[in-house]
């Protein structure tokens, strides 16, 4: 197939997000750098399923659990597509204004592993993100991150078949080796 | 204005990209550097960036013992499948028959666009593909930090903002005051 390639030579924009094809990529944007990733594995997917589920037969009225790909947009030049994503009352920020995510999950993958653990914690952790999961599938394990101060501080980390007992969005117990099941 | 359509190339092979696949790229201006599976594109540098590029390109080259050589952007340093990096500046043995030839340091200047990569991402795959030395300039304070490995983790051994100045021993010696790399 042929097409026609131009790419911006501009820092880009997420309105040169909006124009690209839905294609099975996640294109991402942090302060003008295109972050593009292919589609993940079978065990991050299964993993993201299952967690996924626990998420949304246990999310209460009126905050929303969405999965991937959903856009969160920080900035005109920050867009992160997060594996899972928990909104707060969507009535509450008016029809014109997306809020943020109150919670934000990525399954590790070997490819998206460098990036979760250091870009994305530092995008959003300046964007305010109350809550970061990083779901490793592979050990498996969950990392929980929380702001405090504006800053990320690890607040549990459970392997196997250690439970998470979590307050933030909302209550709910994440045991790394169920989501593996 | 060009518009942002798919680019075919930007479709990875099965498996996911690898540093072979950059290869194939259109030399357009654009740097694409590959981390794991991830690929990132970023746009040409501003000309606050090029002038301390040019400068500390010129300082270090000045320096610069006769086995090493100074090379700058774009130049692909591999550091594994798939694993490769564009930094603004590197000092690289001259020596292409080393087994372990890799940078003994990097540079990146930063922009707004590339900041909070050059901080965060950048640093954790030089770190891991065991670059000695990551210098990071910001050419708005103007500032210079000097991160080193030991142990296998990158230390700050160094923040000098301004008029102060840097003597650094490794890679050679050579003194950096930062004020100097943006006028």
């Amino acid at each position: 197939m042929s097409t026609v390639t131009t790419m911006p030579l501009h820092d880009w924009t997420v309105d040169d997000l909006d124009a690209l094809p839905e294609d099975g990529l996640r294109y991402e944007l942090v302060d003008g750098v295109l972050l593009v990733s292919a589609a993940p594995s079978y065990v991050h997917q299964l993993a993201l399923t299952n967690l996924v589920a626990l998420m949304v037969t246990t999310c209460p009225h009126p905050l929303q659990t969405l999965v991937a790909l959903v856009d969160v947009r920080f900035s005109p030049t920050r867009q992160l597509q997060p594996d899972l994503i928990v909104l707060p009352d969507q009535q509450r920020g008016g029809p014109a204004l997306r809020p943020l995510p109150l919670l934000a999950v990525e399954v590790l993958s070997p490819s998206t592993r460098a990036v979760d653990l250091t870009l994305k914690r530092h995008v959003f952790e300046q964007g305010g993100i109350a809550s970061y999961w990083l779901l490793d599938p592979l050990a498996p394990s969950l990392t929980v991150l929380e702001l405090v101060d504006g800053v990320y501080v690890e607040t549990a980390v459970v392997m196997g078949e250690k439970g998470h007992d979590a307050v933030r969005p909302f209550p709910v117990r994440v045991v790394p080796a169920d989501l593996v099941r | 204005m060009t518009t942002a359509t798919s680019a075919s190339y930007l479709s990875p092979p099965e498996g996911g990209w690898t540093v072979d696949d950059l290869d194939r790229f259109p030399d357009d201006g654009l740097r694409y550097e590959l981390v794991d599976g991830v690929l990132l594109v970023s746009a040409a540098p501003s000309e606050e960036h090029q002038i301390a590029v040019g400068n500390l390109h010129l300082l270090l080259a000045a320096g610069c013992p006769p086995e090493l050589r100074v090379f700058f952007a774009p130049y692909d340093v591999r550091l594994s499948p798939r694993r490769q990096l564009q930094p603004d500046l590197l000092v690289l043995p001259k020596d292409r028959s080393l087994p372990d030839r890799r940078p003994l340091l990097v540079v990146e200047v930063l922009s707004p666009s590339t900041c909070a990569v050059d901080r965060t991402l950048k640093r954790l795959v030089f770190q891991d593909g065991g670059i000695p030395s990551y210098w990071l300039i910001d050419p708005l304070l103007p500032s210079l930090t000097v991160l080193e490995l030991v142990d296998g983790a990158y230390l700050e051994v160094a923040v000098v903002t301004g008029e102060q100045s840097y003597d650094a021993a490794t890679p050679f010696p050579v003194r950096v005051v930062p004020a100097d790399l943006v006028r």
